[in-house]
């Protein structure tokens, strides 16, 4: 039911009543790989294919998901009327999470910045190296939020680095669990500059007709 | 001194005369003749496929079929002279499945399939 009062008059736009919970599946996989739609008829680019060379990875079990941005803020002051804008600048985005699943251990590699597993039944290996800085993923995480009618969000991040050191807790009762994870999405200059970091999308076939 | 000659019953079936000197010797098969055989074997057929890992890791795998060691070196790597039973076994190493229900994909592939 409309306001009786204080409904702006015109064009108005109003978010729905649909809430979206719970964490996204999480799968990201080699930067050198080319995106599933690349780019798709709209001109964006996301999604992803695996191929032997570059499989496709996903995190099993990820909790505390989140995601947030980084931005460089600098106000414009001036010394007559105070400050009169900030401008900002988008340094990055990050997917930051905590892992309870392990296995396998060519998955776990990536996550947690190890080498080459060498696998030889009944054992797998994961050397604890230096880090490979040269490592980039795509990030593609979905969410359905309607399983029934199977609509979903997604967000696609093209250029990805694992970063930040990890925390393995280990306590009496408790799944293992790897917090500090983080994805760091930065700039890829080979995108259209207004999807530089990524792309976030929905579809709903009831709702976008 | 008597000498009394034996009777049927202890007489010998075959009478062996002694040769000169007194030995008597066992006779002998006579030898067959040596016969050298000229036999060609054909090449044992190798019944091979092409192998590629799917999987981003160096994978060691021993042939169920022949026992030959593999060494597959990362993701996309493939091996072209892998046994055909031995592929075969390859491809029963399944990945697993996620806490989603997603299927992880086989470790190998046999490529031409």
């Amino acid at each position: 039911m409309a306001l009786v009062t204080g409904t702006p008059l015109g064009t108005l736009t109003t978010q729905e009543d649909l809430f979206l919970e719970g964490a996204p599946t999480i799968y990201f996989q080699r930067y050198e790989a080319a995106e599933l739609f690349n780019p798709d008829a709209d001109g964006f680019y996301w999604g992803l294919s695996g191929t032997a060379t570059y499989p496709v990875y996903e995190v099993g079990c990820p909790a505390d998901v989140s995601f947030t941005e980084n931005l460089t803020m600098n106000d414009v002051l001036c010394d007559n009327v105070g400050t009169k804008d900030t401008v900002q600048q988008r340094n990055y985005f990050e997917l930051q999470f905590s892992l309870k699943s392990f296995f396998p251990l060519d998955v776990l590699t990536h996550l947690l910045g190890g080498g080459t597993v060498v696998e030889s039944a009944p054992t797998q290996k994961m050397p604890l190296g230096k880090i490979d800085n040269s490592v980039f993923w795509h990030v593609y995480a979905p969410k359905v939020y309607d399983e029934t009618a199977g609509d979903y969000v997604w967000l696609m991040l093209h250029k990805a680095k694992f970063i930040d050191a990890f925390t393995i807790n280990m306590s009496f009762g408790q799944p293992w669990t790897a917090t500090g994870l983080k994805l760091r999405a930065f700039v890829d200059a080979t995108k259209p500059a207004a999807q530089q970091f990524g792309m976030f999308g929905r579809a709903d076939t009831s709702v976008i007709t | 001194m008597e000498v009394r000659m034996p009777d049927a019953r202890t007489r010998r079936k075959h009478s062996v005369k002694p040769q000169e000197g007194g030995y008597l010797e066992k006779p002998y098969p006579t030898l067959v003749e040596d016969v050298t055989m000229d036999i060609k074997l054909d090449e044992p057929t190798q019944d091979v496929v092409s192998v590629v890992l799917l999987r981003s890791m160096i994978v060691k795998v021993v042939g169920k079929n022949t026992g030959r060691m593999y060494v597959f070196n990362g993701a996309g790597s493939v091996l072209d002279d892998v046994d055909r039973l031995d592929a075969e076994a390859m491809l029963q190493k399944a990945g697993n499945t996620s806490c989603c229900g997603t299927q992880s994909t086989p470790y190998f592939q046999i490529l031409g399939r």
